[in-house]
């Protein structure tokens, strides 16, 4: 990764790269050379439990991920336009920074099991204490700092004689948002959204505590019972899924610049 | 006053840093571990004990390959840098290829216990039902 940056390759020999070490790590595992290596036949004896917990660990991500843009996107947006927002914004955002990821997931079983205990309607959707809920939740707070940052940081950066050029050429508020300051800010909102992705990727290991499912399970049941197998068959994808992710973001972002500047 | 422009001695400091770090891992840490369940730690066995003469020159080869890019004596830094990732396949495929290899020797020197023989391996550690 390292010499790849530092030669400044372009995106196509990157991804050539990836592929290769890729189809390397591929080709020894599908000749069988691996399998009896421990790893690979805890993996063998639990493959319908991993498929499922890998797939729980993507859409824990992925379900983080789409509130935090969502909601993250308009609070840049916010923090642009308003200083008074802004100061306050960050401040409150900076708190949810710096609580343990333990300690967030902890404190909202006691709120989420009483809401679920409330209205009942919440809890027949799947909202409780432990679980899917709390695990989204906390990720949700974490992952929104870096993109609402990201977004003011990016929107903030288009040059002012740009915006004024815009608003010579006649064009309306949300036209210069649209046509102007979203695709010059661009590469930095999706540098942030990188950042919170392979963040939640790791993030996502912790919210197994909760009973949340993900990698994070194994890596919990090999702690408890002292097998370093399990917890490989845990960490293992948990760190490849991280730099596959870190991999296709900074590609994503070397393609959202403009032409020439990559 | 310009400042004096001294030659740098070290080319690629991550790199080296890497090396360094993987030489202390493989100097003081087993490549494999043998033992006859997933529950006990094992009898280690050294990366120079696991593999036969070929792949611990083909290690050791790359391994000075790295060290070179990493300092980069007699290059540019450019050339450095592809020296390294040109480096990389290589040590990535051969360790993979080491590491089953020697699996597949540790079960095929297994004696025939009750049950089956277990040869397994947990990152750089290999388990052997003797």
């Amino acid at each position: 990764m390292d010499a790849l940056q530092r030669l400044r390759l372009g995106m196509l020999s990157r991804a050539l790269f990836a592929l290769l070490a890729l189809g390397l790590i591929g080709a020894c595992l599908a000749s069988d050379l691996l399998a009896p290596l421990s790893l690979m036949r805890e993996f063998a004896n639990q493959r319908d439990i991993f498929v499922a917990q890998g797939l729980r660990h993507l859409a824990l991500v992925g379900g983080a991920l789409l509130p935090a843009l969502a909601l993250g996107l308009p609070l840049g947006l916010v923090a642009t336009r308003s200083r008074r927002w802004r100061d306050g914004l960050f401040s409150v955002l900076n708190v949810f920074q710096t609580l343990p990821s333990i300690a967030v997931f902890g404190l909202l079983i006691a709120p989420l099991a009483a809401l679920a205990h409330a209205v009942p309607w919440l809890g027949e959707l799947g909202v409780s204490g432990i679980g899917v809920a709390p695990a989204i939740i906390a990720l949700v707070l974490y992952s929104l700092l870096p993109v609402v940052r990201n977004t003011y940081a990016g929107l903030a950066g288009v040059p002012a004689t740009t915006l004024e050029a815009a608003r010579g050429m006649g064009m309306t508020s949300r036209q210069i948002l649209w046509r102007v300051e979203l695709p010059l800010a661009l590469p930095v909102i999706l540098s942030g959204l990188r950042i919170v992705t392979v963040q939640a990727i790791g993030l996502t290991v912790v919210a197994a505590l909760i009973g949340a499912g993900g990698f994070g399970a194994f890596i919990f049941q090999g702690l408890g019972q002292y097998a370093i197998d399990l917890v490989l068959l845990g960490a293992i994808p948990t760190i490849v899924l991280a730099v596959i992710a870190d991999f296709l973001l900074q590609l994503l972002v070397a393609a959202s610049r403009p032409p020439g500047t990559r | 006053m310009p400042r004096e422009h001294t030659p740098r001695v070290i080319g690629n400091r991550v790199l080296l840093t890497l090396w360094l770090a993987a030489a202390i891992g493989v100097a003081l840490l087993p490549f494999a571990t043998l033992s006859p369940n997933r529950l006990v730690s094992g009898q280690p066995v050294m990366l120079w004990q696991a593999l036969p003469g070929w792949q611990l020159g083909g290690l050791g080869l790359i391994a000075a390959g790295l060290l070179l890019a990493a300092l980069a004596r007699g290059m540019t830094p450019r050339v450095a840098c592809w020296l390294g990732l040109a480096l990389t396949l290589p040590l990535l495929g051969l360790a993979l290829f080491a590491l089953g290899d020697y699996a597949q020797r540790a079960l095929a020197e297994a004696s025939p216990a009750p049950g089956f023989p277990r040869a397994a391996l947990s990152g750089c550690c290999c388990w052997r039902r003797r």
